[in-house]
C-alpha cells in the first residue's frame, strides 16, 4: 500500500539483534492533501504501516497485525523537515506468528516505538 | 472500603502499572517523579484510578494532587 | 442530548483522502459512536481487505470528532489532533471492502489536552478490534 508510493527503502542492514531499514518519505504523497491542509504531517498510522511493510521484506510473506501491545508516537513527523528515517525491526517467532519490536528514528528525533504480534496472511 | 484498604490497593496497582517498588510509594512522595510520569502516562494514571475506584479526576483538579497523600485523600473522600 | 452528524468536516481537521468517518454520534456524556463504510477508493485498502492501520485511524478520528464536538458546542474552532499512543490493541476480524465499521468509544479521562479512550469496532455483530488510545490536541492551532 505504501511501499514505493509513500516511502522507499534505499538500503537494509541486517544485524544479529535486528534489521535496520533506511527509508525515505515521499513528501508529495496524496495523503498530505488531507493531513493536514497547508500543514503536512505524517499520519502516525502510516508510520505503523511502514513498519509492517518493512517487516514483510524480512518474512517475505504478507502480514497482518494480530495485536499491538504498545505503540507510542513520540514526536510529530513532518516530511518537509525530516524525510530520511531508520526503521529498526526485531522479529521473533511467537504464538501468532511473529513478535515484533520496532522503533522509527530520524537524525535528531525518535518517532515511534512499537511492540506487538504479526500473523502471516492466509 | 476502609481507608487503609484503599491505600493498599492503590499502592499495589500503581506499583504494578508503572513498574516501581511499592516501598517508593509513600504519602509524601511526589506522584509524577516517583512513577516517572510524562504527559501521556499521567492520563493513564488518572484512567486507572477511574477504572479501579470509580473516582474521576477532572482536568481542573489534577494540579491539586501532587503527592500520593493528596491522591489518597482525593479518592477516599469520593469513594461511593 | 443526542447528536448525530454526517458533516464530519465540521468536527475534524482531516480531509480527503484520509477522512475515515462517515457518521458521528453522541450516546451520552462518556460514550460516542461512529460509522465508516469501506469504499472502493479507500486509501487503506490492500486488495479487498482494509488494513489494520485503517481501523486505528478510524478509531482515532472518532476520538478526534469527540474533541471537535466539544469545541463545536463551546463555539470554538477545530484543533489539530494527534495519536499519542495505542495500547492493548487486538484485531479479531479483518474487514473487507464494502463492510461498514461500527465503533463505540468511551471517554476514560481527559487531562491537559490529552484524552484517553477505550474503543470497540464491529462489523455487523462481529468484533473487529478493541484498543485503548490516547489523543493529544494541539490547542494552539
Amino acid at each position: 500500500m505504501l511501499l514505493n508510493k509513500y516511502f522507499t527503502i534505499h538500503s537494509v542492514e541486517r544485524r544479529d539483534e535486528d534489521t535496520i531499514f533506511h527509508v525515505t518519505l515521499n513528501p508529495n504523497h496524496e495523503i498530505y492533501r488531507g493531513h493536514f491542509q497547508g500543514n503536512p504531517i505524517s499520519p502516525g498510522v502510516c508510520t505503523v504501516e511502514m513498519v509492517k511493510e518493512c517487516a514483510q521484506q524480512i518474512t517475505e510473506a504478507p502480514l497482518s497485525f494480530a495485536n499491538i501491545k504498545n505503540c507510542r508516537f513520540i514526536s510529530l513527523l513532518t516530511p518537509a523537515s525530516e524525510s530520511e528515517l531508520l526503521v529498526h525491526i526485531n522479529l521473533t517467532e511467537s504464538e501468532e506468528g511473529y513478535a515484533i519490536k520496532a522503533n522509527v528514528n530520524g537524525q535528531e528525533q525518535a518517532y515511534l516505538t512499537l511492540s506487538g504480534e504479526l500473523c502471516v496472511n492466509e | 472500603m476502609e481507608k487503609n484498604e484503599m491505600i493498599e490497593k492503590m499502592v499495589t496497582i500503581l506499583a504494578d502499572e508503572f513498574e516501581v517498588e511499592t516501598s517508593e510509594i509513600t504519602a509524601d512522595a511526589p506522584i509524577k517523579e516517583t512513577l516517572h510520569l510524562d504527559s501521556l502516562s499521567l492520563v493513564d494514571m488518572v484512567g486507572l484510578v477511574d477504572e479501579e475506584f470509580g473516582v474521576t479526576i477532572q482536568n481542573s483538579e489534577i494540579a491539586t494532587i501532587r503527592t500520593f497523600g493528596d491522591l489518597y485523600e482525593f479518592v477516599y473522600t469520593r469513594l461511593a | 442530548m443526542s447528536y448525530t452528524t454526517t458533516d464530519i468536516e465540521q468536527l475534524i481537521p482531516q480531509r480527503a483522502p484520509i477522512v475515515m468517518l462517515d457518521t458521528f454520534s453522541r450516546i451520552d456524556e462518556k460514550n460516542y459512536a461512529s460509522e465508516l463504510t469501506i469504499r472502493e477508493d479507500n486509501i487503506f485498502c490492500v486488495g479487498d481487505k482494509f488494513a489494520e492501520v485503517g481501523i486505528i485511524e478510524h478509531i482515532a478520528q472518532t476520538a478526534a470528532a469527540y474533541t471537535g464536538y466539544k469545541h463545536l458546542v463551546e463555539a470554538d474552532s477545530v484543533k489539530l489532533g494527534y495519536i499519542g499512543d495505542v495500547k492493548n490493541c487486538r484485531f479479531t476480524v479483518y474487514p473487507s471492502k464494502g463492510d461498514t465499521l461500527h465503533t463505540t468509544i468511551r471517554i476514560v479521562s481527559e487531562i491537559n489536552d490529552i484524552t484517553l479512550i477505550t474503543a470497540e469496532t464491529k462489523v455487523a455483530d462481529q468484533l473487529v478490534a478493541t484498543c485503548k488510545m490516547k489523543l493529544a490536541t494541539d490547542e494552539s492551532k
